[in-house]
């Protein structure tokens, strides 16, 4: 989540840079400033575009976590400033960085499967389906059963649950 | 034996036609003459004389007619009358400008603009009558399409023969509208339901009002800054000007229901913008008019037919259509009006220099800012209201079987029933997220998908799929 926000921030600046950049060219008219003021204009117009896409992801990643089913943190390593942290949700995976969604813009979770040290889930919509499957720490039985009643609950998929 | 409905259903579509028919005549005579009409212009310069001394004024007497027309016309029979007695009087005072200038011409045209404006708003009434609720987009852009292409063909008679001619022809059609006209039906059709008056729509209207000032401010300002930035291109811009307006009219009209419009519509904020930046950063040729002016008018097409529809939605909430119409309308003249003096004024202070078009672009930065906060609060108003009119109608039990009849029929998980019960009780995503402990955006997205399941776009829309399920224990009885 912390690499998504740090990368809209670059974007942002570069695209106030940009913009900075186009007005002085358009006030100070150098030569050839008719051409420069339209390549700036296209560079900022694209960081426009990445840094919505950008901030597109960072909403989902909110989403992600607000909704969490389940945070698995593997191991952290000392001498690395990050963790590594997964959040499952009703709404797709959350990896570090890395979103998979389901349950909206027509990917559905198919099937879920649960056991005590992994959790597999099917998503896709009516073309494509895709499976990932997440190891974890051993966790109860209670915390599983729960695990399983908030995926039915949220989702209507009522979760294999594998001994 | 042919059924009454398929008679009725018959004489509703011919009475559309006519309606748009009568409409697009003199709506273009409207265009091409009083209302910063090429004919005016035209026969200004033939004598010589200034014509923005008209334009302001004739503008300022259109806004009267169409504000006030709503308070004096209240029956079809009315409207008709008035729409007839308009088209006469408007040929008459069309024919005063085949004199050379007077104070003839300036009494002819706010007298004209005057009426024309009660007759635009008085169409109100055959607006809502002859077309059916879910296809008044369709009818609106039919008659903005038809009357732009009209209005072409008088301007360009008007620039490459002879003002004298654009103006026989602008009158021309009117004697054609006139005829057209009488054959309008006198009376409202039969319709389903009766309105009901106990549902205010002043704050909806008041609005939807403040939206179309502050976007056509910007119209007003293109017709001042851009216009005679490209006058010297008299022999494209009288053919080419509306033509951005007309396509974008027809890709509008005919997009799928199901296509997301808001998009579409900031878009068009952002093209209105780059307009005026390519105005002030590129030159006076030919290419770069049809530049700025496609970017111009193809926004403009695309606003006036979104609000000129939600007006058209919003003729069901008021038992007087042309009350409704008219104040729409009178706040896009007023924009206009605005944008013009603003524009007028700049020009007449800063000459030729860029600091008029940076100006003219602070303040449309300035609209831009305001109108996605503006858009969504509108939208919200509108879906509202439109969706509590018709629940205040029902008893409770009914709208409890109707929940559960349609979260079993769309296969809706348990949250998202829970989310759909609080929907259709018409609370907004806030209240519904402070109620379940969620967050908003985890509302939307449940909404979403609500919505994906029912094969609807908005809350209006999933009102009306409900209110059209039978009970399901019927359903099971019968099958």
């Amino acid at each position: 989540m912390k690499k998504l926000i740090r990368q809209a921030h670059c974007l942002l600046t570069m695209a106030v840079l940009g913009s900075m950049v186009f007005t002085a060219l358009i006030f100070l008219k150098p030569s050839d400033w008719k051409a420069l003021a339209f390549l700036s204009l296209a560079i900022v117009l694209v960081i426009l575009l990445l840094l919505g896409k950008s901030k597109q992801n960072i909403r989902t990643a909110q989403l992600i976590i607000e909704n969490q089913i389940m945070h698995i943190q593997p191991a952290i390593f000392k001498d690395q400033g990050d963790s590594f942290e997964v959040f499952v949700s009703c709404f797709g995976i959350l990896l570090a960085s890395k979103i998979i969604k389901f349950n909206q813009e027509n990917i559905r979770l198919k099937s879920v499967e649960l056991g005590q040290d992994f959790i597999s889930l099917t998503y896709g919509n009516e073309r494509r389906t895709q499976y990932t499957k997440l190891l974890h720490e051993k966790i109860s039985t209670d915390m599983l059963n729960e695990i399983a009643r908030r995926f039915s609950y949220e989702t209507g998929i009522v979760p294999v649950i594998t001994n | 034996m042919i059924d009454k409905n398929d008679n009725l259903k018959a004489a509703v579509i011919s009475n559309r036609n006519l309606s748009v028919i009568v409409f697009s005549l003199f709506f273009s005579w409207l265009l091409s003459f009083p209302f910063e009409g090429r004919i005016l212009y035209a026969l200004a310069d033939h004598y010589h004389v200034s014509a923005h001394q008209f334009v302001f004024g004739t503008m300022a007497s259109h806004f009267a007619g169409l504000l006030l027309c709503g308070f004096f016309i209240r029956t079809m029979q009315r409207a008709k009358m008035l729409m007839l007695f308009s088209i006469v009087f408007c040929i008459v005072a069309s024919g005063v400008f085949f004199l050379p200038p007077s104070v003839l011409w300036t009494a002819a045209l706010l007298a004209a603009a005057f009426l024309v404006g009660g007759c635009v708003a008085a169409w109100g009434f055959f607006f809502r009558s002859c077309t059916p609720k879910n296809e008044r987009i369709k009818t609106m852009a039919d008659g903005l399409i038809c009357s732009n292409i009209l209005m072409i063909l008088i301007n360009m008679s008007a620039v490459h023969i002879s003002p004298h001619v654009g103006l026989a022809l602008s009158m021309l059609i009117l004697g054609v509208a006139f005829l057209f006209a009488l054959k309008l039906p006198h009376q409202e059709a039969m319709r389903e339901s009766e309105l009901s008056e106990a549902v205010s729509i002043s704050k909806p209207l008041a609005f939807l009002c403040l939206f179309i000032v502050v976007i056509t401010v910007n119209s007003g300002l293109m017709y001042q800054v851009q216009g005679p930035a490209f006058a010297h291109l008299e022999w494209l811009t009288s053919w080419y000007w509306a033509i951005p307006y007309i396509v974008a009219l027809l890709v509008m009209r005919n997009l799928p229901r199901k296509t997301n419009r808001a998009y579409i519509l900031y878009v068009a904020i952002a093209m209105i913008g780059f307009s005026f930046i390519a105005l002030m950063v590129l030159d006076r040729s030919a290419a770069s008019y049809i530049v700025v002016n496609t970017l111009m008018l193809g926004a403009c097409g695309v606003y006036d037919l979104f609000w000129w529809s939600i007006l058209g939605e919003m003729l069901e909430l008021n038992k007087n259509p042309a009350k409704v119409l008219g104040i729409g309308l009178s706040a896009n003249v007023l924009g206009v009006l605005l944008g013009g003096i603003i524009g007028r004024s700049i020009t007449y202070v800063n000459g030729q220099s860029h600091h008029p078009t940076l100006l003219a672009l602070s303040i449309v930065c300035v609209t831009l800012v305001m109108l996605p906060p503006l858009h969504r609060h509108l939208t919200v108003l509108l879906k509202n209201h439109t969706y509590l009119t018709a629940l205040s109608e029902m008893l409770p039990q009914e709208q409890t079987q109707m929940i559960q009849d349609f979260t079993i029929m769309e296969k809706l998980t348990e949250r998202e029933s829970e989310i759909a019960s609080l929907l259709l009780t018409g609370k907004t995503y806030r209240m519904i997220a402070g109620e379940l402990y969620l967050s908003e955006n985890t509302v939307k997205t449940h909404v979403k998908n609500i919505y994906s399941k029912a094969g609807v776009q908005n809350r209006t829309e999933l009102m009306n799929i409900l209110l059209d399920i039978k009970p399901l224990s019927d359903r099971l009885s019968k099958s």
